[in-house]
């Protein structure tokens, strides 16, 4: 069951089945005041696809992220989610809201942001009371998640006695009690130590399996391969690039200029050469 | 200045609470109407962060260091009415989880710092700074000047607070129940370290932060001028008789209420006439008023050159047409009250006038 | 002479910390702490009520006395509590209440040169440092034995509209955030302060280092806002609330009330 819609179209007498885009941005701009942030950026992401959106910080992918979910509004240009634009007067609407923020979640890179209630327990509840479930299908769901994750333990703990690692598994965690069928994913990884970055990574890709749509923006190139089946490279709020991670990733002049890599050189052996890394790669050598 | 539980009795604190009550009704309706959605994360940040500038120990003149409430800032800042819930909440958590401040006291210090703190900060910030730059000087200065006036106007209510509760609260013995001091002790002991330390570390925060956004982040100081395109407009307009229906209510039963003032035993301190110098009732109740010390034989001198200066309209609150005194005193509170209220929407007109 | 960066760098590690001990203790296992929250609320507070409603010092002496049994069968250690509580309290309360001794008049009781000790002096700061202690005692136990989230959620009984307990519950959370942006912000100015400052430039970098995390703060609070619309909030808020009260808490309840009624009936 495909989550996108499908259109029928007659084409000389002929009815062809054609899947529309789940999301489809269409040349979108957003300004902060003065600063613009995403210029005229068009892309499309079907359902049941991984995406990465790379760029450095200052690229617009967090912004792009906070227009996909509907957190922002476009200056110009659209962008629809199944069909539907995401407007302001559509978003105020009780009903396409809910509908809307329970298909689609958004986990943020600072979990502070994210964990605002005084106990783990009320952060997952908090979701599905906004949308107004029912007591006992709330505390089902809740204590379902909690155990997915494997943060049972935290439930009645307050979010500043948490370690790095279990807010973001808590903030996974707010979002994936809707059961949603898209995530975004801004910086998964950022400030997390290589175990628990493992640990989200694993997660995200064993849910990520059975048509969810995962949109995830990073400036990781480490990850890409691992987490995504298709990118965009962003630059100064524009798209410069788009393909297969492994397309992408070989241009490296454009990596390199969108600050993704530098150049640097370091001893082999006795000797020095100069080496091209992706940042938070790490590596080794015999 | 936060008050402690024990110092004021509980019908004070009680009266306190009743007087927070409806401004903070009127602070929550108009908040939620000015920001919506926002107003829930924008308050309670804003409190954490203010709990946390009240934690500061700021450097004074004299090389001590002293603590600010902030309620000017807050007001600037968030305009009055989200600054008096701001400040309540921060006092709140303050008393109740870190102990700082009494619980049954917690009414009385928000009526002090939160609500007379933020509306006075407000009014003399708008008041001194006028329709200056956002950048201007001007603003540095009423920015000091609401900080400084605020808090010294809080502690003052605070004095009174304390300075009543001998008088009207003391055991057999004379032993006082509350806070010990009459208001001849009390008002001065409040008013000496506000006026110095606390009161210039009010001006201190209050300039302080007002001059660093005016260079960091002007946008924050918008609301509270006008002008400048702002929420804070919808905010005046958005304001009525229906918001403020609840201030009318609060009066209205106050009103209502004061024919309980004949239930006072005696005399008020001080309200003597000079004939009852010679009545023997009369010296026995002025005696009893004043810690048993025995009144002179006869009344001062200049109590008996004044007295006859003024005669009021409406002399003991009884106007001379009417028998029943309950109902004079209702009256009376209805004029006095109604004379004020017309003193002030005089005002407020001449003010709109100059002002857009 | 310890600059003002240090002495609050000083009292807000002491406010971490204390409320770092106040949460573990209100999850360790004691006798209050197994009571339902509505409870407690309504009881703890009904004492600290009578506390300041008594006229009579035995019953405020014996409420104190109360306030120390429940202290010790919550495991909550008396000698922090002298160090939390007491010290502080009789150390300002017993500044401003030590004068009212000779200053109130009344019947002598003693007298030193010009000083006289009266006796509704020595009975008035009784009354003042005694309930003092007791309502900052019991005030203190509610906090140790009872998380502050259960606290706020019990505010309910009181009527608290919903989105008070919300706001209340949302600034707990955040002091801790901007305790920890305040603590990264002096200590690199601790770090980074050569030498001794003037004055201007000391009071200058205190309200700036305010201004700062005042901006801060207002960002956080555009982002939290942000993330509360992600999940579905529209305005309206809600509150789960899992309390469920057993035998033992109405007994409680009940033992509460018993006091109570015992204190007043004692001073009127």
């Amino acid at each position: 069951m495909l989550a996108g819609r499908i259109r029928r179209r007659r084409v000389g007498g002929i009815t062809d089945v054609v899947l529309s885009a789940l999301f489809d941005c269409d040349r979108v701009v957003y300004r902060y005041d003065a600063v613009i942030a995403v210029n005229g950026v068009s892309l499309s992401v079907q359902a049941g696809t991984r995406v990465a959106l790379l760029g450095a910080n200052g690229s617009g992918k967090s912004t792009l992220l906070r227009l996909l979910d509907g957190l922002y509004y476009p200056d110009s240009g659209s962008i629809s989610f199944d069909g539907n634009h995401l407007e302001r007067e559509h978003l105020e609407q009780d009903e396409f809201a809910f509908a809307f923020r329970r298909r689609v979640g958004l986990v943020f890179q600072n979990p502070d942001v994210q964990l605002f209630n005084p106990t783990v327990f009320d952060e997952l509840a908090f979701g599905p009371l906004q949308l107004r479930w029912e007591r006992e299908r709330i505390l089902d769901r809740v204590n379902e998640t909690l155990d997915l994750l494997e943060i049972g333990h935290l439930r009645n703990r307050p979010p500043h006695r948490l370690s790095g690692g279990e807010k973001k598994r808590v903030a996974l965690a707010s979002v994936l009690v809707l059961d949603p069928e898209v995530l975004l994913l801004d910086e998964p990884t950022a400030a997390l130590d290589p175990r628990s970055q493992s640990q989200i990574i694993d997660l995200l890709i064993g849910w990520g399996e059975g048509n969810k749509t995962v949109i995830t923006a990073t400036h990781d190139l480490g990850l890409v391969e691992d987490i995504a089946d298709y990118c965009y490279l962003l630059q100064n709020g524009k798209v410069a690039s788009e393909g297969k991670p492994e397309q992408v990733l070989c241009d490296q002049a454009l990596l390199a200029s969108a600050n993704l890599i530098h150049a640097h050189r370091h001893y082999h052996g006795t000797g020095i050469s100069p080496h091209v890394h992706p940042h938070t790669h790490p590596h080794s050598h015999e | 200045m936060h008050i402690p539980d024990g110092y004021l009795s509980p019908a004070t604190c009680a009266a306190l609470y009743a007087g927070s009550a409806p401004f903070w009704y009127v602070a929550l309706q108009r908040t939620k109407r000015l920001l919506n959605t926002q107003m829930l994360p924008l308050i309670s940040v804003f409190a954490a962060a203010s709990f946390i500038v009240m934690m500061f120990n700021l450097p004074l003149p004299g090389g001590t260091t002293g603590h600010a409430v902030g309620v000017a800032v807050a007001a600037i800042v968030l305009g009055p009415w989200s600054s008096i819930l701001a400040i309540s909440i921060a006092l709140t958590i303050q008393a109740v989880f870190f102990g700082d401040g009494g619980i049954t006291a917690l009414g009385a210090n928000c009526f002090n710092m939160a609500i007379i703190g933020s509306l006075s900060a407000y009014a003399i910030y708008r008041l001194v700074a006028g329709r200056s730059a956002i950048e201007s000087p001007r603003r540095i200065w009423a920015a000091a000047l609401a900080g400084y006036f605020s808090i010294n106007l809080a502690a003052l209510a605070a004095g009174i607070e304390f300075g009543i509760q001998p008088l009207l609260y003391h055991d057999a013995t004379g032993a006082p129940l509350y806070a010990p001091y009459p208001l001849r002790i009390a008002i001065p002991a409040m008013m000496i370290g506000h006026l110095t330390i606390a009161g210039l570390a009010e001006m201190i925060i209050s300039a302080g932060v007002v001059s660093y956004f005016q260079r960091a982040e002007p946008s924050l100081l918008r609301s509270t001028a006008p002008g400048a395109p702002s929420s804070a407009e919808g905010y005046q307009k958005a304001g009525g008789w229906r918001t403020t229906r609840p201030l009318w209510i609060a009066l209205a039963v106050l009103l209502v209420l004061t024919p309980l003032g004949i239930l006072a035993v005696g005399s008020a301190w001080g309200e003597w006439a000079p004939e009852d110098f010679a009545n023997p009732a009369m010296r026995q109740q002025i005696a009893a008023a004043s810690g048993q010390a025995t009144p002179p034989a006869a009344a001062p001198q200049g109590l008996r050159n004044l007295a006859s200066f003024w005669t009021a309209p409406m002399p003991r609150y009884a106007p001379p047409f009417l028998k029943n005194p309950a109902f004079g005193y209702l009256l009376s509170a209805m004029a006095g009250s109604g004379l004020i209220l017309l003193v002030f929407l005089l005002a407020g007109q001449a003010l709109q006038r100059r002002a857009p | 002479m310890k600059s003002f960066v240090e002495r609050t760098l000083r009292g807000l590690l002491t406010t971490a910390e204390y409320a770092a001990t106040a949460e573990q203790m209100a999850i360790s296992r004691g006798a209050l702490q197994r009571v339902d929250p509505r409870v407690k609320v309504a009881g703890i507070l009904g004492l600290i009520v009578t506390a300041v409603a008594s006229r009579r010092l035995a019953a405020i002496g014996g409420l104190f006395v109360l306030a120390l049994i429940l202290a010790m069968v919550s495991r909550i250690p008396l000698g922090r509590l002298g160090v939390w509580v007491w010290t502080p309290v009789l150390l300002f309360t017993g500044a401003i209440g030590v004068p009212a001794i000779f200053l109130t008049p009344g019947r002598a009781v003693a007298a030193w040169g010009g000083i006289v000790l009266t006796e509704p002096g020595i009975r008035g700061a009784a009354f003042l440092i005694s309930r003092a202690e007791t309502a900052a005692t019991l005030s203190a136990l509610l906090v140790l034995t009872t998380p502050w989230p259960w606290v706020l959620k019990a505010l309910r009984i009181f009527r608290c509209p919903l989105v008070m307990v919300a706001i209340l519950g949302m600034t707990y959370r955040y002091i801790f955030v901007i305790l920890q942006t305040a603590l990264d912000m002096f200590e690199s100015r601790k770090s980074r302060t050569v030498g001794v400052l003037a004055a201007s430039e000391r009071r200058r970098l205190a309200a700036s280092t305010a201004g700062v995390l005042l901006s801060k703060s207002l960002l956080l609070a555009g982002d939290v806002h942000l993330a509360m619309r992600s999940r579905g909030f529209q305005g309206e808020v809600y509150l789960l609330q899992d309390f469920r009260a057993v035998a033992a808490d109405w007994c409680w309840l009940a033992g509460f009330a018993a006091v109570v009624l015992v204190a007043l009936r004692m001073s009127f």
